[in-house]
């Protein structure tokens, strides 16, 4: 067991037993699998879903039995005892990604809502008829949806940055009509390469192009209208490297809280506050107080305890600290590929250097469909992703039926490496197939 | 582990109509996006309805592949309207498998790729 697996309560019979003692969970529950080994599985999909850390989970529990009331609006202890938790929880993020002000960020269910909120409440009102999109060709659909379904609706074309065969964007491979592009999307870390793309990078070669293509000169180069927005996908990066997104040359960011050791149905969305003038929430309803004009973003009762839990999170990572968290992700990179090679039954997909790459390698085992891998794997005690990874386009257009992908969190071990490459000569047993 | 039996990896091995059809006369597709099997199927349909011959290609899983190949040598020699009339149940009660709903999910992207079929 590595030092941190035992923060994270499904893995700890400590931790389970502590909550079973005093009446959190009942362990003669029909709804708990008492055949399934929660210590001793090897988990491999934290880039779906890590798992919930201690703090996290602790947080949700409390605020549920002790604060739980309404935010904003409400006169009595509870509720101001809520609203100051959940304001709180606004500022740790803040500072966790170093916002310049905690209102900069808005809580949302969890990527996916965090982009349609972008398409929608930016999009929609500042988009016209002939506008390019520019997205990468390996986007996670939370991004890439929104803004295609956007296109559809206004008559935007879409355009791609094409994903080089170490799986960076290949930004010189653009084609497109910069003096029409309104906004660049792509990921911070890509969900099935696993590689770190630069932002900055990105930013600062698209400022380059529009000012080239549009002509720009003296202080119309520093004028934000002429330039596309920038929409940055963190889910796969926050929690993993330190954000600045003051540094990182971007106009909004967005990410999930279950993929960073927080509770489920939690995300989040950062903004640059200068685009505010031109954004219009496009959801109505509970908390606009002063009518359904009022520039909010989260409205109706929002997730506190997730919130709160997401919060505590971010605590729980900071508390490792991100040379720390880099360090444990470079060892079991290296030591997997390492190992990979050595059976020589895969094909790896992206690069395969360790300092290029996050928690993430997307695969095949030669012979074996990546579904019929993850289904023999599950059984051999090794959850791993088998398909597409809801990144469709790089997936056809590479024509594979579905790859594999083994991604790691802080708690991922040497040992659960061992298990799963054991699973797989297994798979080849079964399967009675060759490497 | 139980699914990977023999006769479904001897499906899935074989695969005899995994093939073009020269003479196809219809054509269906169906795509598993969650996992990305896919299936493009050609029928030969004769004057009386009757499908005188499968052909198939196929991309994916082990299961989508070998029912396709064990429902292809079913379906030769059946009327074609009535083929199409199958429910899903009703597919998935011909292969004889235990499968899991996520497999369910698999072993009917035949099915659907049949009942994509149009005349061409």
């Amino acid at each position: 067991m590595n030092k941190y697996k035992k923060d994270f309560p499904i893995f700890s019979e400590k931790l389970k037993k502590e909550f079973n003692k005093i009446g959190l969970i009942d362990e003669s529950s029909s709804y708990i699998n008492k055949n399934f080994n929660y210590e001793n599985f090897a988990y491999l999909d934290s880039a779906a879903t890590s798992m919930i850390c201690e703090n996290a989970l602790r947080g949700v529990v409390e605020y549920e039995m002790y604060y739980r009331s309404n935010v904003h609006r409400g006169a009595h202890y509870l509720a101001n005892k809520s609203t100051e938790l959940y304001e709180e929880a606004r500022k740790t993020i803040a500072k966790f990604i170093n916002a310049t002000v905690p209102s900069e960020i808005v809580f949302t269910k969890g990527a996916t809502d965090g982009s349609n909120l972008i398409a929608n409440s930016w999009g929609k009102h500042n988009l016209r008829k002939g506008d390019v999109i520019l997205l990468s060709d390996s986007e996670h659909s939370s991004n890439s949806f929104p803004w295609e379904s956007l296109a559809d609706e206004i008559g935007c074309e879409i355009n791609y940055i094409p994903t080089n065969k170490k799986g960076f964007l290949d930004l010189k491979s653009i084609k497109t009509d910069w003096t029409r592009v309104r906004v660049v999307a792509f990921p911070y870390v890509s969900n099935v390469l696993g590689v770190i793309n630069s932002p900055k990078e990105v930013s600062k070669y698209v400022k380059k192009r529009v000012i080239e293509a549009k002509k720009l000169k003296g202080s119309d180069k520093n004028k934000k209208k002429y330039y596309p927005i920038i929409v940055l996908d963190g889910s796969q990066a926050v929690g993993k490297l330190p954000i600045n997104v003051q540094k990182l040359g971007i106009d909004f960011l967005f990410f999930s809280g279950h993929k960073m050791y927080g509770p489920m149905g939690t995300g989040v969305l950062w903004m640059n506050r200068d685009l505010l003038n031109n954004m219009y929430p496009y959801q109505t309803g509970g908390g606009m107080l002063d009518g359904y004009k009022e520039k909010i973003f989260e409205v109706g009762t929002p997730n506190v305890s997730g919130a709160i839990g997401l919060s505590l999170s971010a605590k729980y990572i900071e508390s490792i600290g991100f040379d720390n968290i880099r360090e444990h992700e470079l060892e079991i990179l290296k030591y997997t590929f390492q190992k990979m090679e050595d059976m020589g039954c895969f094909d790896i997909y992206g690069s395969k250097n360790p300092n290029e790459k996050s928690g993430v390698i997307s695969f095949n085992a030669k012979n074996i469909p990546a579904h019929d891998l993850a289904a023999i794997l599950d059984v051999e005690g090794v959850a791993i992703r088998a398909g597409y990874h809801c990144v469709l386009k790089w997936h056809k257009d590479n024509k594979y039926y579905g790859t594999a992908r083994i991604s790691f969190g802080i708690y991922t071990t040497k040992s659960d490496i061992d298990k799963f490459l054991k699973a797989v000569d297994k798979a080849y047993v079964i399967l009675g197939m060759k490497k | 582990m139980d699914l990977y039996k023999e006769e479904l990896l001897h499906y899935y091995k074989i695969q005899p109509n995994k093939k073009h059809l020269t003479d196809g006369n219809f054509f269906g597709k169906s795509v598993n996006t969650s996992c990305g099997d896919e299936i493009c199927l050609e029928l030969k349909i004769d004057d009386k309805g009757i499908i005188r011959d499968i052909g198939y290609s196929h991309g994916g899983c082990i299961v989508s592949g070998a029912v396709m190949s064990m429902m292809a040598e079913q379906l030769i020699g059946k009327k074609f309207a009535y083929v199409k009339s199958l429910s899903p149940d009703e597919w998935l009660s011909e292969i004889g498998f235990d499968l899991t709903d996520s497999r369910k999910k698999c072993a009917l992207v035949g099915y659907r790729a049949l009942k994509d079929c149009k005349k061409v």
